[in-house]
């Protein structure tokens, strides 16, 4: 009868353990260039304490499959915050695909092959115009995780 | 021509003041709240469609103090020895992104050639760029401050007399600076507000702190010269028709209308010597004589004036002066502020 009654729970609980279940974990930091003692400069992501105009701020997205099978086709999604401005080329993520829209998220191009329709004429759409991001992953194993980012100027 | 140089001049000196407060302008105000959610969709095994959101992220934008002060003078401003109410024109511009007090101070620097005298320092309170005596507001030097909210800018004089010893020469020159400071800086920044420096619960516009600014305090430098001109004084005319009247009782403008014209004329900036409102009358008109009025600006009173040149009253007609005549209107010696209104009439041939 034991037996039985753990089969039971067994089929209840099986598709939901079967998910593959991703979360997402959004942080953001403050960038700043350091000039160290050997006269390079490199980028700090500092904790943020203040934020005013001109700061450039970094998004960095945490992602994690805690399920157990694999999510497959996924595309992590973050809209350009109001009040902010992309920094060209700063979206970034290992194993990823990373599009552009430049129309809130409705169509979405690699950067070099993203149009907006100015006075009649496609040019090629520059950082400002830039809406939305999308990183484009095959696949996320179980229990595995990784982090895409980007980073954004404050208007 | 020279009346009309110098107005030319003023309008170049708005439209350059118009262009760099728009080359200013600052983003995000202070207090604003930048959100950001990330979100994933994936697909499962067997087909269907998963959807995760991080999250939101919130960033609050905080003050940032900036200031910039320019001098609206086109270089030196010329004037003579003894002159008085000689003017020079400041902007001072809030850059940054919330409304700030700002102090408002001037120096005299003693690298150059003489000290002006009687120095006052004035806001342009009717925001007409251009010092209005009785009503712009005058303000005390490193106590008075100017409230601007993000991007406002404000107008600053500085009244001056030139010295009249004897040896003020000709390229000499007197040179003022303006500054403007932060008053959250100067009561919170501490001894050495270094930009980048946060001080904590004294932000504005719903930002809770304010952070220091590259440029919290900024000065600019006008001067007067000695020798090249008359002085900063300007006078704006404007002539507008004030009345047609045509034969029929009309008013359109036929041959034998009566058209009458008003002539405003104001002195700026300084007092005038010798001022003469003079307007030659075009071929198409003839003059109708006696027909000048000076009208009180105050009182609005009119007082007839006779063409007669050597009569005691301003007004004259010379029929010989230009092709067709000119009306003159003699005032002399006017100070700053002092307005004047003249009508006369003509007819169309």
């Amino acid at each position: 009868m034991k037996i039985i009654r753990a089969f039971v729970i067994g089929l209840i609980l099986t598709p939901l353990a079967a998910m593959a279940d991703v979360t997402l974990v959004n942080q953001a930091f403050k960038i700043v260039l350091k000039q160290q003692q050997d006269g390079s400069v490199t980028e700090e992501w500092q904790s943020l304490d203040k934020i005013v105009p001109g700061d450039i701020v970094g998004y960095r997205i945490e992602y994690a499959n805690t399920g157990t099978e694999a999510a497959t086709s996924v595309a992590i999604n973050n809209p350009i915050p109001e009040k902010t401005t992309y920094i060209a080329n700063s979206a970034t993520g290992l194993n990823s695909k990373v599009t552009y829209s430049a129309d809130n998220g409705q169509a979405f191009a690699r950067a070099a092959e993203l149009f907006v329709v100015k006075d009649g004429k496609q040019q090629l759409a520059r950082p400002e115009e830039i809406t939305h991001i999308r990183w484009n992953l095959d696949a996320i194993a179980p229990a595995s995780k990784g982090t895409v980012e980007f980073k954004v100027r404050v208007n | 021509m020279t009346t009309l140089n110098r107005a030319f001049k003023l309008l170049t000196g708005t439209l350059a003041a118009m262009a760099s407060s728009a080359a200013l302008a600052i983003g995000t105000p202070a207090g604003t709240e930048i959100t950001n959610t990330a979100s994933a969709t994936f697909d499962l095994p067997g087909g269907t469609t998963g959807l995760t959101k991080s999250a939101e992220v919130k960033l609050n934008v905080l003050e940032l103090i900036n200031v910039n002060v320019t001098s609206q003078n086109s270089g030196n401003v010329s004037t003579i020895a003894g002159a008085t109410d000689q003017v020079l024109t400041y902007v001072v511009t809030n850059t940054g992104n919330g409304a700030e007090d700002f102090e408002i101070s001037l120096d005299q620097l003693t690298s150059d050639d003489f000290d002006a005298l009687n120095v006052r320092l004035y806001k342009d309170t009717d925001g007409n760029g251009t010092y209005t005596p009785g009503t712009d507001t005058l303000l005390t030097s490193g106590s008075s401050s100017i409230g601007l909210t993000a991007d406002d800018d404000q107008t600053i004089f500085i009244l001056i007399d030139i010295p009249n010893t004897g040896s003020e020469a000709a390229g000499d020159i007197s040179q003022l600076k303006l500054s403007a400071i932060s008053e959250t800086v100067v009561s919170h920044g501490g001894a050495s507000p270094a930009p980048g420096d946060l001080m904590a619960g004294v932000g504005s516009g719903g930002a809770n702190d304010a952070v220091i600014g590259n440029s919290y305090t900024d000065a600019a430098t006008g001067a007067l010269e000695i020798g090249t001109g008359a002085g900063s004084a300007t006078v704006n005319m404007t002539k507008t028709v004030f009345r047609v009247v045509d034969p029929f009782g009309g008013s359109s403008m036929v041959p034998g209308s009566i058209i009458t014209y008003q002539i405003d004329a104001t002195v700026a900036n300084g007092s005038v010597d010798n001022l003469v409102i003079s307007d030659e009358l075009p071929g198409e008109l003839t003059y109708k004589a006696n027909s000048i009025v000076q009208i009180d600006t105050l009182t609005s009173t009119s007082t007839p004036l006779t063409d007669t040149a050597t009569d005691a009253d301003a007004g004259s007609f010379d029929s010989a002066a230009g092709s067709n005549g000119t009306v003159f209107v003699t005032l002399g010696t006017q100070a700053a502020g002092a307005s004047f209104r003249v009508q006369l009439q003509a007819e169309i041939k």
